[in-house]
């Protein structure tokens, strides 16, 4: 049973990761540029299949994959920002929400014509496994974990730390004001973007890792999950979210545990997940570290 | 003078008549238009295998108005439109009410998710008498024909009886009082077919120790592999599609407990890799009819040189491929395209007397309907047998064996009384 419960544990640190990575890029872009992207999902899915090409067909390592993966997703979260979402800007939330959505399903559909519906697997095998007695876990689990540790306090880092950093702060909290202040509010704009991209490139190639296989559809699975993480952590924190991340992991897959009265029927994780998120929003409406303030 | 007038009225009369008699047969034939749709999942996780239901429905359509054109008829059949459900209920409506309300189909073939079938059926087949051809199992999408003639007819059998096919099949290879741990997808098709497998199991003195409906959009499937391993089963049963069980898979080979030769897969599983994911060798999977007919082979060799490059082969998109010539001849049977007049002859065309056809002898059988006479169509996936509620009679089921060089074949059939 405590083998049990230390497995269910590592598991949710595994999802948790995925999600808390995924769902900062997310937050970031809503608290400073005030737009919910539900094209968030295909930036992981793109990023997974161009890890995939550097991978697989150009024979990189998996590293230089991620790299690779991550700067061209930056790329193309820059461009459909500067040739999208910033000429339509101030159109309100739900219009410019109404436009990802749309973005989202046009970059699937692209993915899907070019790659194809095929299941895709990246150069690791999945089936390699670590047993450390009490808990297993693959390479590739390990690697995401271990990424994501070293990703998210360098992340806080820069926010806290850097002018670039203050400055994205400075406009999440107050735009107008950060704008009367000197601070280019356009070209922090662009930087959130670059930001948000790499870290869905970085995301979306350690999803495929962790998940062992995708097709066209692996970001849309779990994009309402990393929306309960934006909202659970606090809309515009990437504290909440990180966060938020790994306590939405936790709790889905530790609620399993038979010592739990049996333990909660794994279908009903997701449903889980949502009720955690009501129950949090009764009782702290801003979510974990939502504020005034935003980081 | 009137004399005159008189026998040159008859002769007039009697020369028309001889003229009408003497009219090719064509000019008494029913003359119309049957249009088809096809719902399938064209994209999105269904993808791959609705694009093989896609291309087997418009060979049918091609093959039959082919046909009539060289027979020179003044009936046609034609593929209106190909609508995506993307495997999804919300989607699958939008799409069918774009084919009913916009295209005015006659017949819908498809959709092969029982999910989209039901909502599609519900909201749009039903309430506007527009036939639905459906590969979707579930046993429930018989009870939406609630009056007759039948509008959502089911070509494969369905799940109720899967599940006794299957708890069969696995008693046969571990015992009948095994302990199989089942992992279904939590949807219409996978906790239907689990709950109907667990009460015929059961019922014949197996157990299942572990029982694990889980939803295959899960960011990881880690923890139900886990739980799939417990309680030391003899064997294992999964259904799901093959995009998602590759995902539940890997994690059941890290778990170091899992034999795929003591597994077991429903009709899905049969073969993943023809659905660009790949086979565990030593796994069995069944499919209901899909190769049993004896125009099988020739219904394979079409799909080969026909269909458009990289849509893989599967053999269940026979049903799609069937479908519309049981539609075609029922209509022709009805002498109409209306769509209950073409449900209320589906059970004569498909069941005996009459002499047997397959997509082969069209010719051969499009003149005998035309002449009146009763047939009885044979499908690729075997006879139909179609009974008035909307289900196949025919109860015949592949067993398919995944091979260590990665393909798949069928090993086995049987048939359920």
């Amino acid at each position: 049973m405590w083998q049990q419960l230390a497995q269910l544990i590592v598991n949710g640190v595994i999802t948790g990761t995925i999600l808390a990575l995924t769902g900062v890029g997310a937050t970031l872009v809503f608290g400073i540029q005030r737009i919910a992207n539900f094209a968030h999902g295909e930036y992981l899915t793109f990023a997974a299949y161009l890890g995939l090409i550097l991978n697989s067909a150009l024979g990189l390592d998996l590293l230089s994959a991620t790299l690779g993966a991550m700067l061209g997703t930056a790329a193309l979260a820059v461009a459909l920002h500067l040739l999208v979402l910033k000429p339509l800007r101030g159109r309100g939330l739900v219009a410019m929400s109404l436009v990802t959505v749309g973005l989202g399903l046009m970059l699937r559909d692209a993915v899907f014509i070019l790659a194809g519906p095929q299941i895709r697997q990246l150069r690791i095998d999945e089936t390699v496994v670590y047993d450390l007695r009490l808990v297993r876990i693959s390479p590739g689990q390990a690697v995401a974990v271990a990424i994501t540790l070293v990703v998210a306090p360098s992340l806080a880092l820069f926010l806290a730390r850097t002018p670039l950093g203050k400055a994205m702060r400075a406009v999440a909290d107050n735009r107008a004001l950060a704008e009367i202040s000197g601070i280019d509010v356009d070209r922090i704009g662009t930087y959130v973007w670059l930001l948000a991209g790499g870290l869905a490139g970085i995301g979306g190639v350690l999803f495929a890792v962790v998940q062992g296989s995708f097709d066209p559809t692996l970001g849309f699975q779990v994009l309402f999950l990393i929306f309960t993480t934006v909202v659970l952590g606090g809309i515009g924190s990437a504290y909440g979210a990180l966060v938020g991340g790994f306590v939405l992991g936790l709790v889905m897959e530790v609620s399993t545990w038979s010592g739990f009265a049996g333990g909660l029927e794994a279908r009903f994780k997701p449903v889980l997940a949502f009720v955690a998120l009501i129950l949090l929003l009764l009782y702290r409406p801003q979510g974990l570290f939502g504020k005034a303030r935003v980081l | 003078m009137r004399k005159d007038r008189l026998l040159l009225a008859a002769a007039l009369a009697s020369s028309f008549l001889g003229a009408a008699a003497s009219l090719p047969a064509s000019a008494q034939q029913p003359s119309f238009t049957l249009k088809f749709g096809v719902l399938a999942g064209l994209t999105g996780e269904p993808a791959a295998s609705g694009q093989g239901w896609n291309a087997s429905a418009k060979l049918a359509i091609d093959f039959v108005a082919s046909t009539l054109e060289r027979m020179k008829l003044p009936v046609k059949v034609e593929l209106t439109d190909s609508q995506d459900s993307q495997g999804t209920p919300a989607q699958g409506v939008e799409a069918a009410q774009k084919l009913v309300q916009i295209d005015g189909v006659d017949v819908i073939i498809g959709d092969f998710y029982s999910s989209v079938t039901s909502a599609a059926a519900t909201s749009v087949a039903i309430p506007n008498k527009v036939l639905m051809f459906t590969g979707g199992t579930n046993p429930s999408l018989t009870k939406l024909n609630t009056s007759q003639p039948s509008i959502v007819w089911q070509p494969v059998a369905a799940d109720d009886q899967q599940g006794r096919a299957l708890a069969l099949i696995i008693a046969d290879a571990l015992g009948p009082k095994a302990k199989i741990n089942v992992g279904a997808r939590n949807d219409a098709y996978g906790s239907s077919l689990a709950a109907v497998f667990k009460e015929a199991w059961t019922r014949q003195g197996g157990t299942i120790p572990q029982y694990v409906i889980y939803n295959q959009q899960q960011p990881t499937l880690d923890t139900e592999a886990q739980q799939l391993v417990e309680g030391s089963p003899d064997g294992w049963l999964f259904i799901d599609f093959c995009q998602t069980f590759e995902k539940l898979a890997q994690p059941m080979i890290r778990t170091g407990k899992w034999d795929a030769a003591k597994s077991f897969g429903s009709d899905t599983l049969n073969d993943c890799a023809a659905r660009g994911s790949k086979n565990y060798p030593g796994m069995r999977a069944t499919q209901a009819n899909a190769s049993s007919g004896a125009s099988f082979p020739a219904f394979k060799a079409l799909f080969a040189k026909n269909a458009k490059q990289g849509i893989a082969f599967q053999p269940f998109t026979a049903e799609a491929f069937d479908s519309v010539f049981v539609a075609f001849l029922a209509a022709l049977e009805a002498k109409s395209a209306k769509p209950m007049e073409i449900a209320g002859h589906v059970v004569d065309i498909t069941n005996d007397p009459g002499q047997a056809y397959t997509f082969e002898q069209i010719e051969d059988a499009i003149r005998a309907v035309s002449a009146g006479q009763k047939i009885h169509f044979i499908g690729a996936t075997g006879p139909l047998n179609f009974s008035p509620n909307g289900r196949v009679n025919a109860l015949a089921y592949d067993i398919w064996q995944h091979k260590p060089d990665g393909s798949a074949a069928v090993i086995r059939t049987i048939t359920l009384k």
